[in-house]
């Protein structure tokens, strides 16, 4: 599945998170599972808000950190990729 | 990205750093059943919070750290306003747990609580009969309304868990338990251990199990004891805090309230007063419960019962006035534990 850069990703439904210093646990109530993020995988999580697409996802991360855009587009569309395989974010447009 | 091995260390994180993952929310204390066992006090007429409140709290909590809420009461179905606060939970990114009787839960319900995505709904179960479970809730008509609202939950996928207070008048119905909740499709958890008693039950200590019905609830079934038995091998760390309270669990009454948990009677704050993390932060039996460590507990230093103790400070508390005594009725449970699992104790 190839992430696009228009779409918009949002939390699933039956998941709930918290930040918790520099990580994020993210409860899937549905899966009876949880996970814990790491810095940047929290970001990129929290980044999935329902608002912002991919692109604008991409562009905020380029502010913040010293990479080539394409290397953090490729992170995030890689990590975009196994969150939703895990059923922690959706595509909601 | 890593699984339960990462939530292990977080919970322990959250320990060390007295980050409140999880908070218990009373949201009434009215209920429609009247349980001989039940900690908390009889009717009372205390004004209960209402969803505007819950809104501001909420987003303190989520400032404070707290990941879980358990929605709770008394009934917690009996708030008005129940379905609108467990909503703004989820809303505001919170994972959810339901504690009910089920007397309340119709089909209706069942489709509001599937779509909060409830971690689980735990209901009471007492015996595996009506008339034995009708009892102990005083209310006729409570067993059948408890396990179809069971059985409905479960069908409609809603995780259910069955919690049983293992007491004498019980113990001998616990076979049939164990079958009704496979049959529904529910966990089911099981616990000898009564919580301290509040105003309304002054006889905790004739429900409790004795010594030799211990025993043979440990032997019966020992996979099911799961509390008690997977700590079997542990090791005391006597810089450990001895309990959760405070340090990554806190409650909440319906009226703002603030309790170390929800089996402590003293409040130590009010959150229509100050703001949650003013009473987390600052109050005394607060810090005190988490300058607590094993190693301040002389009674239960070097001893051979730790590995299955479920020493409760609020029970200590409730019945001494103090933190460090040892708990009578954890001693007793945990040695029936060890000797059933052939420790020489």
């Amino acid at each position: 599945m190839k992430i696009e850069g228009t779409w918009i990703l949002a939390p699933n439904e039956a998941c709930a998170h918290q930040q918790i210093d520099d990580e994020t646990v993210v409860v899937q109530a549905d899966r009876g599972t949880a996970s814990v993020l790491n810095t940047i995988g929290g970001q990129i999580f929290s980044l999935c808000d329902g608002k912002a697409s991919v692109d604008e996802i991409v562009d905020q991360l380029d502010l913040e950190y010293d990479l080539e855009k394409s290397e953090i587009r490729q992170q995030v569309e890689q990590f975009a990729q196994d969150l939703m395989k895990q059923g922690l974010i959706r595509r909601l447009s | 990205m890593t699984q339960l091995s990462g939530l292990d260390r977080l919970m322990r994180k959250t320990m060390k750093k007295a980050i409140p993952l999880s908070a218990h929310i009373m949201v009434t204390d009215r209920c429609n059943e009247r349980c001989t066992h039940c900690y908390l006090p009889g009717q009372s007429k205390k004004k209960i919070l209402a969803l505007a409140n819950y809104q501001k709290i909420f987003t303190q909590l989520r400032q404070a750290g707290t990941l879980l809420l358990t929605l709770s009461g008394g009934e917690p179905l009996l708030h008005p306003e129940f379905f609108a606060i467990a909503a703004q939970a989820r809303k505001d990114a919170f994972a959810i747990r339901i504690y009910t009787n089920g007397l309340l839960i119709n089909e209706q319900n069942t489709r509001k609580i599937r779509d909060l995505h409830p971690i689980e709904v735990c209901l009471s179960l007492y015996a595996a009969h009506a008339s034995a479970h009708d009892s102990i809730t005083q209310v006729p008509g409570s067993f059948q309304k408890t396990t179809s609202a069971a059985q409905t939950l479960a069908q409609a996928g809603v995780p259910v868990k069955l919690k049983t207070p293992v007491m004498h008048g019980n113990f001998k119905d616990l076979p049939q338990i164990r079958s009704l909740a496979q049959q529904i499709g529910a966990e089911l958890q099981e616990s000898p251990y009564l919580y301290p008693p509040g105003s309304n039950c002054a006889n905790a200590s004739q429900l409790c199990l004795s010594k030799e019905n211990l025993l043979d609830f440990f032997s019966t079934k020992p996979d099911s004891h799961g509390k008690f038995r997977l700590q079997r091998d542990r090791t005391m760390d006597v810089n450990q805090h001895p309990c959760g309270a405070a340090n990554n669990y806190v409650a909440i009454g319906c009226d703002g309230n603030v309790f170390p948990c929800p089996m402590f009677e003293q409040p130590v704050g009010n959150l229509l007063e100050e703001s949650f993390l003013t009473i987390w932060n600052q109050a005394p039996l607060l810090q005190e419960l988490r300058s607590l460590s094993w190693g301040d507990i002389d009674a239960c230093l070097d001893c051979k019962l730790y590995s299955y103790c479920q020493r409760c400070v609020a029970s200590v508390f409730a019945s001494t006035g103090g933190l460090t005594a040892a708990d009578q009725q954890a001693c007793k449970i945990a040695e029936a534990c060890a000797q059933s699992a052939g420790k020489n104790v």
